[in-house]
């Protein structure tokens, strides 16, 4: 644990000591203040105390901001030829690979935590569903840690950046779009199977605020197989 | 080579248990529902209403395969519920799915039980198909029965599932006695308020000197009356009361006639008769800033027609906590009339619903001008109550209850071309009232669920200005912020390590 924590502490300065996480959490907050607050189906143009529109917003931009993060996690460090050396350490594939993850995760995490302001002034003019906007980040949450994983599965195969971003974002794609698409283009079973794929189905379902159990497997699973397979290929570069 | 088949094989193996987990977690699953109105959970009123099912109630539902997934999702959750209903019902409700596409039997017993098929878009193979489907179920009780003909997608169904569960099990319906001979509106005219509470109740209409026995009906329903109300005829209300009745009253104190432009006073001996029993009705019309529009239909060059606040159809959100006003948001009053209580402690008086900060009365008679600039003077009587409740011994030894609504026309829908739809929290209202009339909480906290909206609260343009910008920027300058001070923090640590002699 100490170790990943370690791992996690140092990519997270990284992240800070480079232009990339601001530019890309101000790009983030950008969007989501804009559209929650000021533009188009804003809160007040809704007139409801929810944050479903600021929702809406960071569930399309965490997917894209998401696979930018993660592409240089393992792919960056292939590149420059540090991860053998990081490997001689003694750190365990899983040590690197969960460090890896809970980095980025923290990154998410602190790009979320100034939009609760939006919750405190949404508190202050209207009647707050404390839970289902308190599920509403979790969903949020969960979704990150899904692309992390791919994010991080796709940096452990492609050894450029910008290929490992790229394919994230196609895997993304088909989570996030596709799936959808497949459901309502399909009747009976392999709609259901298409729409259970589907991350808007889960996400969704959380963000009302409702927690069910096949909703968070379905999540973890996702996470649990990516940082799996990350895990075998990191072990089988090594031997 | 082996390394990578190795790589393969047990990634395969990783994602077959992961796939297993998932299906059997799509079948057994825990739900948690963390909203804070209970949303997603059974409602105390159907518990209670399960609980008391004591012969078996067969539900068949005839729903097509092959449904798109939205669809699907609908009907998997009602399977879901219908699952929960079993269990508090104690496994007296018994569920069967019928596919009445699969043949024409079960399709001929579909149209039998009176369920149609409705057709729906299916999109297949890049074409768009409108697929005849089969969306609807039959609840069986005993011999009686009642169909749910179309189960639309995204609605709550438990209301729906609850109410006629509860039509269906109710041995004795309760009588309501509806008082007429004054002007009172028809019951046809009252076709949503007569739909729920036929529910649970049997409206009937009553004359009060016709009827030979008051007390045998739980609550008696005074709507509206227009002309006088004789001294005898009140005398039995008295009578009726003294006895533990109870009495909803709609008083129409003053009547609007938009079309004619005047509003007057009403006087049927009914106002005097409440004085008695403390609630006094101001002969005055309430306007209140918050308030529901009229079509106007506006000359020039081009005719165009215009919706303008009226603030003589008060809307009124400021609800009293009581049982009648559970979970109630909205209810839309047309040309209404302030009550105040003047009785003593005796009686335990409850104002109900209040009109908002910006409001006030205007006194009958008066002339309506539809283009009038409204000022801040004419909104001097904040918070009015326009409809209370009071309970105690009315002249007898047993409690009564009366309940009262200063507008006599707040459910009435009318009939023909001049059939309106009638706000449905003023429809709750009104049966909310009844029950707790009656003593008979049936469905009232079920009513009411699933159309919460969380309105902001009114707020200055200023104010909404500063918030937009402040939940906009204050984000963004505090990382900008941040990313500046670390930067400085670095560049001056920088500076340190390369001034000569620096030593660690």
């Amino acid at each position: 644990m100490k170790q990943i924590i370690h791992i996690a502490s140092r990519e997270l300065s990284t992240f800070f000591d480079s232009l990339t996480a601001y530019v890309l959490i101000v790009i983030f907050l950008g969007f989501s203040g804009f559209f929650t607050w000021v533009y188009g189906a804003d809160i007040f143009f809704v007139g409801q105390a929810n944050l479903n529109t600021f929702f809406m917003v960071a569930y399309w931009s965490l997917f894209i901001f998401i696979p930018a993060l993660t592409m240089k996690s393992i792919a960056g460090e292939l590149k420059a030829g540090t991860l053998e050396l990081l490997l001689t350490k003694p750190v365990s594939d899983w040590q690197l690979i969960l460090g890896k993850f809970l980095s980025t995760l923290l990154l998410i995490v602190i790009a979320l935590a100034p939009t609760v302001i939006y919750y405190f002034t949404l508190w202050a003019i209207g009647p707050v569903d404390h839970s289902a906007i308190l599920l509403g980040y979790v969903g949020l949450l969960l979704m990150s840690m899904v692309y992390i994983s791919i994010g991080l599965l796709t940096s452990c195969i492609a050894s450029n950046p910008i290929i490992a971003s790229l394919t994230a974002l196609s895997i993304g794609i088909f989570f996030h779009i596709i799936f959808d698409v497949l459901a309502a283009n399909f009747v009976g079973f392999l709609g259901s199977f298409f729409s259970y794929m589907s991350l808007s189905t889960h996400f969704e379902s959380i963000s009302r605020g409702v927690v069910d159990t096949k909703d968070l497997i379905y999540f973890l699973s996702i996470v649990f197989f990516c940082l799996f397979t990350s895990k075998m290929i990191l072990s089988n570069r090594n031997l | 080579m082996a390394k990578r088949k190795n790589l393969i094989y047990t990634s395969i193996v990783v994602a077959g248990i992961l796939i297993i987990l998932n299906f059997i977690s799509s079948i057994f699953f825990f739900r948690a529902d963390f909203t804070e109105d209970k949303r997603y959970t059974l409602d105390r009123s159907t518990k209670r209403i399960l609980r008391e099912v004591e012969l078996p109630i067969i539900m068949t539902l005839y729903v097509s395969e092959n449904l798109p997934p939205d669809v699907n999702r609908t009907v998997q959750d009602l399977k879901n519920l219908l699952t929960e209903y079993n269990n508090y019902s104690k496994r007296k409700i018994d569920f069967e799915f019928v596919n009445p596409n699969a043949n024409e039997e079960f399709e001929q017993e579909a149209i039998e039980a009176g369920i149609n098929p409705v057709p729906l878009e299916v999109r297949e193979k890049d074409q768009i198909k409108v697929q005849r489907v089969f969306l609807g179920m039959s609840i069986q009780v005993g011999d009686k029965s009642e169909i749910i003909p179309l189960i639309k997608p995204g609605i709550v169904m438990e209301y729906t599932l609850s109410t006629l569960i509860k039509r269906l099990t109710i041995k004795d319906k309760p009588k309501i006695g509806y008082i007429t001979g004054h002007g009172e509106p028809s019951l046809d005219k009252l076709g949503q308020a007569m739909t729920e509470l036929s529910v649970l109740y049997d409206v009937e209409p009553i004359h009060l000197l016709a009827e030979p026995n008051l007390s045998d009906y739980k609550s008696l329903l005074l709507i509206g009356p227009m002309a006088t109300i004789s001294g005898s005829q009140l005398r039995r209300l008295d009578a009726y009361l003294a006895e533990g009745g109870n009495l909803f009253i709609a008083i129409e104190r003053v009547n609007g006639m938009l079309n004619d432009g005047i509003g007057v006073t009403v006087n049927t001996g009914l106002e005097v008769w409440l004085q008695t029993k403390g609630l006094y009705v101001d002969d005055s019309f309430i306007v209140d800033k918050k308030c529901g529009t009229v079509t106007v239909q506006q000359q020039g060059y081009f005719s165009y027609p215009q919706q303008i606040n009226f603030p003589f159809l008060p809307v009124v959100s400021k609800f009293a906590d009581h049982t009648i006003t559970d979970g109630i948001e909205t209810v839309v009053f047309q040309f209404a009339s302030p009550i105040s209580f003047t009785g003593d402690s005796t009686l335990n008086y409850q104002p109900l619903a209040f009109t908002s900060d910006i409001s006030g009365k205007l006194s009958a008679p008066i002339s309506f001008n539809i283009g009038r600039v409204w000022r801040a003077q004419d909104f001097l009587h904040p918070n009015l109550t326009v409809a209370a409740a009071i309970s105690g011994n009315m002249g007898g030894e047993k409690e009564a209850r009366i309940c009262i609504v200063g507008d006599g026309n707040f459910i009435v829908n009318g009939y023909g071309a001049s059939k309106i739809a009638i706000q449905r929290d003023n429809i709750n209202f009104l049966a909310n009232a009844v029950d707790w009339l009656s003593d008979d909480t049936g469905l009232m906290s079920l009513r009411t669920k699933g159309v919460s909206s969380r309105p902001l609260s009114e707020i200055t343009d200023g104010r909404v200005f500063f918030l937009k910008y402040l939940n906009f920027l204050l984000p963004l300058v505090s990382v900008i912020a941040y990313g500046l001070f670390r930067f400085e923090r670095r560049r001056s640590k920088r500076t340190k390590r390369m001034k000569p002699g620096f030593i660690k």
